[in-house]
């Protein structure tokens, strides 16, 4: 199992009694492909904030890649979402004002896993792969197109080789041309590098890419009012 | 890693960077340069005259017969008769005395008309001789000893002759350009008013005054043409002297003595008081220069405060990313942090260096104009409490932006 979570429930600190959260049992299996769908406000960025561990649950227990996390540190939850997690936002996934080799190189530099001597050729190959020309390699990010930025944007996640790739919208910028390209790239190497992938977007069209689609309201018992 | 991060976003936000470092750089320039005038200003002051202890001259205030006598700034308001002089050196206090005359002057140069008991007695700076670089001391009537800086500035040599002018502006019109002066020795440099005094003998100041109907009527005058060098030449009246006494506790009694003598209206005062007097004068001026300085500083840490908190508004994204790709709270803040003191060590090295090459523009003009001898050693011990201040500041500044990035999405 990738993901288990048993009871979680959360809410902000200041506010206990607005529940945003509460999952009795969720379970993803390794290597699956989750298509994760419900509209803005229910919930879907806090439950990946909790599964990337840049939120700590309020209650209940969470089991990522067989990590407790519930019980790790800020530290360790930090350490650990760089070792083995790829995130891919709707935007701003890169930092302006450096390029994409650079960009790749700081989530490679924040991991554990220090392969510096190959290094350039791992980043130099996925950038190849994702059809990103050396032309554009050292030009700031800034300055290329957003089909572009978002497949970087892959790049990026996918450089410390994490075994689950959380992607929070990350289509909803691009024209269906881009979001075509995009998408299929990104399951073109979900599978090559067996990763769970962990989908979440509005947009119910997206699910025919994935091996199973769920509503979040169908498993977050807080979100009553949808 | 990190330092190349810090600096690539720098450069990214180049033009409000660049404006903080500019405010910075000015605000330290400010600063240290006031710090830097002061204490040279406050060092060379009191190493102008050292050993001497009494200045005696015509009835005046104990600032002004300092200024003119060791400053040659401002003119006496009288001068003394050879008279006094002489009565004042005969007590068996006095261990030596040093007559001065003041009033005229060569390209704007002051000139002391004296005897050679001034290369003998009179000290400066940690009591310290004057010392000749060249040459030795007067020995003919128009013989002149130049002090260091108008040797330098204006080429004289050994040998050299030159032409004195009465008053103190350099194009007088009253040039004796019949009584050369012949160099013959040039002292060493002092870093007090002596480097920019020409020494004649107090017979050769009188001869620049006399007609040749004068010299013809008062026969106790040297005559134009070939005077011998007379050693027991006397003056009618002098400016002022210095003496050193024999015990520094009779200081105050001769102090006393001369101040009510009962044949001239004299004035003696004890240099080193008066010295200190006088930079209180200027503490009026030296302090709300510090506090200008400081609130200048102060107004651009605040600056560079705002500059980085409203930056990690408008780069709240990036912050986030940087938490999300795995870094720490910690490196967030250090990240920011760093950035501010890289602004601050930038602007701090952009300030001296500006500094260090306004001082050593305007040395000389400091120097001739104030009298005040300034080196350009910047980096050093004395100054360290300064570049202290300015990195505590900077960080303390930096707190803000930084904790607000540190919490983040927290």
């Amino acid at each position: 199992m990738s993901i288990v979570l048993h009871d979680l429930k959360f809410h902000y600190p200041k506010s206990p009694a607005n529940l945003i959260l509460s999952i009795d049992t969720w379970d993803v299996p390794a290597k699956e492909k989750l298509f994760l769908h419900g509209p803005s406000g229910c919930g879907k960025s806090t439950l990946l904030n909790l599964i990337s561990g840049m939120l700590p649950p309020s209650h209940g227990e969470m089991h990522i890649l067989g990590e407790p996390l519930h019980k790790m540190s800020l530290r360790q939850r930090d350490n650990f979402r760089a070792n083995n997690i790829g995130y891919v936002f709707q935007q701003f996934n890169l930092v302006p004002y450096l390029n994409a080799i650079d960009n790749i190189q700081l989530a490679s530099h924040f991991s554990n896993k220090k392969l510096k001597t190959k290094l350039t050729s791992q980043i130099q190959t996925l950038l190849e792969r994702l059809f990103l020309f050396e032309s554009d390699w050292q030009k700031p990010v800034s300055q290329l197109s957003v089909g572009q930025q978002q497949r970087i944007a892959i790049a990026r996640a996918m450089i410390n080789t994490p075994k689950l790739l959380i992607a929070d919208e990350p289509t909803s910028s691009l024209d269906p041309q881009n979001r075509d390209k995009f998408m299929s790239l990104l399951q073109a190497l979900a599978t090559e590098y067996e990763m769970t992938l962990l989908f979440v977007s509005h947009d119910n069209a997206l699910s025919r890419y994935f091996d199973r689609a769920q509503a979040l309201s169908s498993i977050n018992l807080a979100s009553t009012q949808y | 890693m990190f330092l190349r991060l810090a600096i690539k976003s720098l450069l990214h936000r180049k033009s409000s960077v660049l404006l903080t470092l500019f405010a910075m750089t000015l605000s330290i320039f400010v600063m240290l340069g006031v710090e830097h005038l002061r204490k040279q200003a406050k060092a060379s002051f009191n190493h102008t005259i050292s050993g001497v202890d009494l200045i005696v001259g015509a009835r005046t205030s104990s600032l002004n017969l300092l200024l003119y006598s060791t400053f040659r700034i401002g003119s006496p308001t009288n001068n003394i008769s050879w008279a006094s002089f002489e009565r004042i050196k005969s007590s068996d206090k006095v261990a030596w005395a040093i007559p001065i005359s003041l009033g005229d002057s060569h390209k704007g140069y002051p000139v002391l008309g004296t005897n050679n008991d001034y290369f003998a007695h009179f000290k400066y700076g940690a009591n310290q001789s004057l010392k000749f670089n060249k040459g030795e001391q007067l020995a003919q009537v128009f013989d002149v000893v130049l002090g260091f800086e108008i040797a330098r500035k204006l080429g004289y040599q050994l040998g050299d002759k030159l032409t004195l002018v009465h008053g103190l502006v350099s194009t007088s019109f009253t040039k004796h350009s019949n009584k050369p002066f012949t160099v013959i020795g040039i002292l060493n440099p002092t870093g007090t008013p002596v480097d920019q005094t020409l020494h004649i003998s107090l017979q050769g100041l009188d001869s620049l005054h006399i007609s040749p109907l004068t010299s013809m009527s008062n026969s106790n005058m040297p005559t134009n043409n070939n005077i011998a060098f007379n050693s027991k030449y006397t003056p009618k009246n002098i400016t002022a002297f210095m003496i050193g006494l024999q015990s520094k506790m009779a200081i105050f009694s001769m102090q006393r003595h001369i101040n009510t003598d009962k044949l001239e209206p004299l004035r003696a005062i004890l240099p080193g008081v008066a010295l200190s007097e006088l930079w209180q004068t200027l503490s009026i001026v030296e302090s709300s220069l510090r506090l200008i300085s400081l609130l200048v500083f102060i107004s651009a840490i605040l600056g560079l405060s705002a500059m980085l908190l409203s930056s990690i508004k408008e780069r709240s994204r990036e912050i986030q990313l940087l938490r999300t790709i795995g870094a720490a709270p910690l490196f967030v803040y250090g990240f920011i942090k760093i950035e501010a003191m890289f602004i601050t060590l930038l602007s701090l090295c952009c300030a001296i260096f500006l500094l260090y090459f306004s001082l050593l523009l305007s040395k000389s003009y400091i120097l001739i104009q104030y009298g005040i001898s300034v080196n350009t050693t910047l980096i050093s011990l004395m100054n360290l409490p300064e570049f202290t201040l300015v990195i505590l500041c900077t960080f303390i500044a930096a707190i803000p932006a930084s904790i607000t990035a540190f919490k983040g999405d927290q």
